[in-house]
């Protein structure tokens, strides 16, 4: 379906949902991405060179055209190959605020090459999201007991090893129960996963931990119910958490989050110490270390949007990050990735405001 | 500052004493933040405590006096001076008695965050020390009574140590009143709402205090890492440079510069950024002109900033993330935060080791390349 005549005839996001019920995603995989954006992804990626953006009812038509050569400024500001494939993009809002779902039949060189660059480098108009290992469960475990297929079979995991570096590991052919037992006793992340439903109905698909999927076979209306919704509420959720917390004034401080971690990772100073390397390797910000043990408290800047963070050790498994001035989603999001993808899995929480001690409590009479 | 051979400080004698001097000073804005805790958020306290001024500034005649925080409570309130310690020679001591003693006569202390003052008819007046310095109080409290002496205080100061402790694996911030002949108590406090007040906890049953990170570090963050000290080289330079750095990546200068070129280099007028941070923390005499232009002179050193000429008092100040190279995989044991980095290259540059007789500012001379200027 790549630039087809099909393309032309959507006028409204309920003809890409009728194209989209009869299409065959064995011939043409359909590649779907979540996007976190306050404006209309369709407007910020339409800025680039050899980018239409055709607006429709509902649905933003984003035609890449192909690219010959590196002549051109947007060439090599993106690092892009010499050839740069054609596509089609579809823009859509989501039931939720500032979440999009971008769709497209394009293959793996379009995508690789042309859009996933783009999406990851605007940092700061796409905030990025992550599954977690336990999110990734919860959504085939619904999988597992809603859909109308007698098994589910993970073909092929690739882990990779918590706090990057080492290389990823191939897991072919088990039951997705064994498969996450290997993940908990690696304590690796769930890079990607491809899954098939097998019964009287199919769907093949691979989920990927910034929450995109490759349907290979299936229906949409399974790939909406079991696959799209989960993955957006679960976006959702994760948003709403980290959203309007930012210092504003003097008087009018950040809202804290809590990462309540489920091991005890702080009892020992190394922790601290590999939760600093952490947060420096990730590149995301520039740190500062207030104190380092036995208790940490690391200030950051966060080199994407200039927001200020501070983050406390308040316990031997409880990070507390307190947003300062200019701090938004994007940069709680990558904070909360940074601790619970390199030093362990976590819960993340409002932190709540301690109950008023006494002076006997204070005394240590605890 | 402990020597190194022929009583010239080595390169990693100057990082250690930059760092030991940074740690000391979040050490005692924490020290703050805890009073700040017990006094305003404790079912004790809450109620008695009608303001506690994180940046106090009081006018007395034509001198300004700045303890490090003062609380004012129903009838009297709380001066208090922290310390890591107390130097040796006499005439710092002189001038720590005359200090004492000007905070015990102070009368007034502030009853809101404009600054207004409240006559008080008592003041407890607390000397904090970092416990590794605790043996300076007997020092003080002796000079104190020596005869001869001029400083009459109208009760003496009460001394007090605070220190981290970690026990089963949980941190907390101590402070223990010194059990020292001649030590100074609180007045005892009579208010419906305090079960147990200072003077009761400390001085009848000998009691200590510990906070936990969870109890100081809203106030710690609230009044943005700093103390009614300005703060001082190596702190000043780290709060500037993530000023510097937020405001640059917050305006797009820093993302405008192509992803592998790391450095960009801002004009810096020292009266701007201190009419920022003040603006931050709403107090005007910690982020002074003069302030801001120690640490632009420590950025100097560390040959991360140059001075433009005369008249404006700008610099040229080449930022850049400190951070590891992207494909370093760095590990907890090379783990180099910003202040760290800061103190190495300030160490590495002042450090002269064929002419130590040369000032610090012989630096003065290496002018740096510059790329993109942002005016």
């Amino acid at each position: 379906m790549r630039m087809t005549s099909q393309d032309y005839r959507i006028e409204s996001a309920a003809d890409l949902e009728q194209i989209l019920s009869h299409a065959d995603f064995k011939r043409e995989h359909l590649f779907f991405i979540p996007v976190i954006s306050a404006n209309d992804p369709a407007r910020i990626l339409g800025r680039h060179e050899h980018v239409i953006v055709v607006p429709r009812q509902g649905v933003s038509v984003l035609r890449y055209m192909a690219v010959h050569g590196t002549d051109s400024q947007d060439t090599e500001q993106l690092d892009l190959a010499v050839e740069q494939p054609e596509g089609t993009v579809y823009v859509l809002p989501t039931e939720y605020e500032r979440i999009w779902s971008l769709l497209t039949f394009a293959g793996n060189d379009f995508l690789s090459n042309r859009l996933v660059p783009v999406l990851s480098r605007q940092k700061r108009a796409f905030p990025q999201f992550t599954l977690t290992n336990d999110d990734i469960k919860g959504i085939l475990a619904g999988l597992d007991q809603g859909g109308p297929w007698e098994k589910l079979e993970s073909w092929h995991a690739v882990l990779r090893p918590r706090g990057g570096g080492g290389k990823t590991q191939d897991h072919y052919h088990q039951r997705y129960e064994k498969l996450f037992a290997l993940v908990d006793m690696k304590e690796a992340l769930l890079e990607r996963l491809r899954v098939v439903c097998i019964g009287p109905t199919e769907l093949d698909f691979t989920l990927y931990r910034d929450g995109s999927v490759r349907i290979r076979s299936g229906q949409w209306a399974h790939f909406q119910r079991f696959l799209r919704h989960p993955i957006l509420s679960r976006a959702a959720d994760r948003l709403s958490l980290v959203a309007g917390r930012g210092r504003r004034s003097f008087q009018d401080l950040g809202r804290p989050l809590e990462v309540q971690l489920e091991q005890p990772v702080f009892r020992t100073p190394e922790g601290n110490s590999e939760l600093v390397a952490a947060l420096q390797s990730s590149g995301i910000g520039s740190v500062a270390v207030l104190h380092l043990n036995p208790y940490l408290h690391a200030s950051m800047v966060d080199l994407i949007n200039g927001a200020s963070i501070d983050i406390f050790v308040t316990s031997p498994e409880t990070v507390l990050v307190v947003p300062g001035y200019g701090a938004n989603e994007g940069s709680l999001l990558r904070v909360l990735r940074t601790i619970t993808d390199t030093i362990c899995e976590g819960q993340v929480l409002d932190a709540e405001p301690s109950p008023r001690l006494s002076l006997a409590d204070l005394a240590g009479v605890d | 500052m402990s020597l190194g051979r022929d009583n010239i400080p080595s390169r990693q004698d100057i990082k250690t004493e930059l760092l030991n001097e940074f740690h000391d000073y979040d050490d005692a804005v924490t020290c703050v933040a805890c009073w700040y805790y017990l006094l305003t958020q404790t079912s004790d306290y809450s109620q008695v405590t009608r303001h506690f001024e994180w940046f106090p500034s009081i006018d007395v005649g034509d001198r300004r006096k700045t303890p490090d925080f003062t609380a004012l409570l129903q009838s009297g309130g709380i001066v208090a001076e922290i310390k890591a310690g107390i130097p040796q020679d006499e005439s710092a001591l002189t001038e720590k008695l005359e200090q004492l003693a000007s905070y015990d006569r102070l009368g007034h202390l502030p009853r809101n965050a404009k600054g207004t003052l409240e006559q008080v008819s008592y003041i407890d007046l607390v000397v904090l020390l970092h416990r590794r310095n605790a043996h300076d109080a007997r020092r003080v409290l002796s000079a104190l009574s020596e005869p001869g002496r001029e400083f009459r205080l109208s009760k003496p100061p009460i001394f007090m140590t605070y220190a981290f402790e970690t026990d089963r694996g949980q941190t907390k911030m101590a402070i223990d009143r010194l059990d020292i002949p001649g030590n100074g108590s609180f007045t005892p406090i009579r208010h419906e709402s305090c079960a147990q007040d200072l003077y009761r906890h400390f001085c009848e049953e000998g009691r200590r205090l510990a906070w936990a990170p969870k109890q100081f570090y809203q106030a710690k963050t609230q009044f943005m890492r700093v103390m009614n000290d300005p703060p001082k080289r190596l702190y000043s330079a780290y709060v500037l440079w993530e000023e510097l750095l937020g405001e640059a990546v917050a305006k797009g200068v820093w993302e405008a510069v192509s992803p592998r070129q790391k450095v960009i280099e801002l004009v810096v007028h020292p009266h701007e950024i201190s009419q920022r941070l003040t603006d931050k923390i709403l107090a005007n005499h910690i982020f002074t002109i003069d302030c801001v232009r120690d640490a632009l002179e420590f950025l100097r050193k560390a040959e991360l900033a140059s001075r433009l000429p005369e008249p404006q008092g700008a610099y040229r100040v080449r930022l850049q993330s400190l951070l590891p190279r992207k494909s370093a995989r760095i590990t907890p044991s090379e783990t180099k935060d910003v202040a760290e980095q800061l103190a190495e290259r300030y160490a590495t540059h002042v450090f002269r080791p064929t002419s130590p007789t040369a000032d610090a500012s012989v630096s003065d001379t290496a002018q740096l390349p510059l790329r993109l200027v942002d005016s």
